[in-house]
């Protein structure tokens, strides 16, 4: 019981009026459950009552709460008004100003310790004043200890209210109080979802992440597929083709062994076509492999110009004819590949050609989605639908040319080089001709203006 | 706001205390009383505070004054029903309400507002009739 800092029985935050009288009700019930007659009752209410209003006068209100402690073996009722008024610039000579006043002029602090048994004022300037006031219990009270404190607060918390102004108070205090709880629930709410959605945009973050790698990967997987099966086809192709040529070297060494036919004059410009036809072939098979590896610098291309150029250098009968349609663009990229391509499209329309006057239109046109693809039209012999893919794998001729040496590695250059420059090439039926083919392809590239 | 109902009953005014007093109340009921005083020209005021439990100095003050003003308004207060502990602590808190009448129940109360009035009034004549008897 000793113990100062107990938990106050009942506590009444003074902040009107009509707190006072709340105070000086709770203070005459405990005085009367903790045995005090009516007298006393009524002395220790009115004395908490004056305390009270000095508080909710010089202070503009305070807090009031009673205990029950232990001195001396005395129980004591007491009530400690707290206030966070100015405070009392002079305490001990205002006390002693007090008492010199007459009787019926001393104000609430004199009378006040009249009244009670025990009275300490505390008060130091600018931090407000604490003011503790005991009665003195009977000497004959049975022993109060923390069950009955406790039990005590109980009854004192269950008490039906002194008046309905105690009643809303009561019910502001609790409404408050749930305020508060939910506010400060809200905020741990508020921080909880702040960290979820933290977590979260790392989590989506991370995920973004491995799927691009999966993709990534995906790709390169396909891409190396590809390649594998390019390889493998390559290899097959090369080993077949190459074959050829020493199949007739074999034979050719076959008739010189058995002394058979041939003048040796004739038998050395046959090994020499065998030879020169596999050195092509190799020439061109290193030519592909090539393709489109090479990092070349980019610049402004007259493709006009180019094309110009290219047609006048190309050998070709009297009676061709190229056609250029339409100015071309002014395009950044790089020259080589592009000229290849070109090249390359109009040497096979030159070599395929069976008409009498052969034809050829170079232009380009828009697509819906405004890209350019630019094409190369002929009046020669046609591809098949069907076969217009096939044309575009290495060693494919479709059609054997009288006096045409080819290797089948052309087109499949031309592909190449497009898709490695991110562009698309295919076939359509001609547009200017009932015979013929169309080979378009899209070049990415910035246009110059 | 709230008010305590002040009774007329012939010269008097009547006012029960039945509720807790608090300091707006206390300072409404102070001057609703002289301003009734002043309208119905009261003799005699009675206040009653049985019901009352706590006379702090304030609430002493309030009633003090009451009974200072309604003397100056020619009128008598009379307080009744004072409960011993209020009784005690009044006295003991240095406020022994001089200048209060005071009796114990209502009853005695008028009793004793009606004998004051009484004694004024021949007070009174008593003047008059020295004022009578001087020689012209």
């Amino acid at each position: 019981m000793e113990d100062k800092v107990q938990k106050p029985i009942i506590e009444v935050s003074l902040e009107r009026e009509l707190d006072l009288v709340i105070a000086y009700k709770k203070a005459m019930q405990l005085a009367e459950i903790s045995g005090l007659n009516f007298t006393e009752q009524t002395k220790f209410a009115t004395a908490v009552s004056e305390i009270c209003r000095n508080a909710l006068v010089h202070a503009r209100g305070g807090m009031v709460g009673f205990y029950i402690s232990k001195d001396g073996g005395q129980y004591y009722v007491e009530a400690v008004v707290n206030d966070a008024g100015p405070g009392i610039e002079k305490l001990a000579e205002l006390l002693n100003r007090i008492s010199n006043l007459p009787e019926g002029q001393r104000t609430g602090i004199y009378n006040c310790k009249r009244l009670s048994d025990k009275f300490e004022i505390d008060s130091t300037e600018g931090s407000g004043t604490c003011v503790r006031i005991g009665r003195r219990l009977p000497a004959n009270h049975p022993p109060i200890n923390h069950i009955i404190l406790s039990g005590w607060r109980k009854h004192f918390s269950q008490l039906s209210p002194a008046s309905p102004y105690d009643e809303l108070k009561r019910q502001n205090h609790l409404l408050l109080k749930t305020l508060e709880e939910l506010k400060q629930s809200k905020a741990q709410v508020q921080e909880q979802l702040e960290e979820i959605q933290s977590l979260n945009s790392e989590l989506e973050e991370n995920n973004s992440k491995l799927t691009k790698l999966s993709k990534d990967y995906a790709q390169q997987n396909e891409l190396l597929l590809k390649r594998n099966e390019e390889l493998d086809e390559f290899a097959h192709i090369v080993s077949h083709d190459l074959k050829g040529p020493i199949r007739n070297l074999k034979g050719l060494v076959q008739l010189l062994e058995q002394g058979r036919g041939k003048s040796q004059q004739e038998i050395i410009s046959m090994f020499r076509g065998q030879f020169q036809k596999m050195e092509s072939l190799i020439e061109n098979i290193l030519t592909y492999s090539r393709t489109g590896h090479e990092e070349m610098d980019k610049k402004e291309v007259d493709l006009n110009k180019m094309l110009h150029e290219l047609t006048e250098g190309l050998s070709m009968p009297d009676t061709f004819r190229i056609e250029i349609e339409q100015d071309f663009p002014l395009v950044y990229t790089e020259e080589i590949f592009i000229f290849q391509v070109f090249s390359n499209l109009l040497i096979n329309a030159i070599k395929y050609n069976d008409k009498q006057e052969g034809r050829v239109k170079l232009g380009f046109e828009q697509m819906e989605n405004g890209e350019l693809f630019y094409y190369v039209e002929d009046n020669g012999l046609g591809i098949p639908e069907e076969k217009r893919d096939k044309v575009f794998k290495m060693f494919a001729v479709l059609h054997k040319v009288e006096g045409v040496d080819s290797t089948g590695i052309g087109l499949s250059i031309v592909k190449k080089i497009v898709q490695e420059k991110g562009g698309r090439i295919w076939i359509e039926d001609p547009k200017h001709w009932k015979e013929g083919s169309r080979f378009c392809f899209t070049w990415p590239a910035e246009i110059v203006l | 706001m709230d008010r305590i109902p002040i009774l007329k009953m012939g010269h008097f005014l009547l006012v029960t205390i039945q509720v807790d007093m608090y300091d707006r109340l206390a300072l409404n009921l102070e001057n609703d009383l002289i301003n009734a005083v002043q309208a119905h020209e009261s003799k005699g005021v009675l206040i009653d505070i049985s019901a009352v439990s706590i006379v702090d100095s304030f609430m002493g003050r309030i009633i003090g004054n009451i009974a200072t003003m309604s003397k100056i308004m020619d009128a008598q207060t009379v307080v009744v029903g004072m409960q011993p502990a209020v009784a005690i602590t009044l006295v003991e808190l240095g406020l022994p309400l001089a200048g209060v009448y005071t009796a114990l129940n209502v009853e005695k109360g008028m009793e004793l507002l009606q004998q004051k009035i009484t004694e004024e009034a021949e007070f009174d004549i008593g003047e008059a009739e020295e004022d009578d008897d001087q020689p012209e």
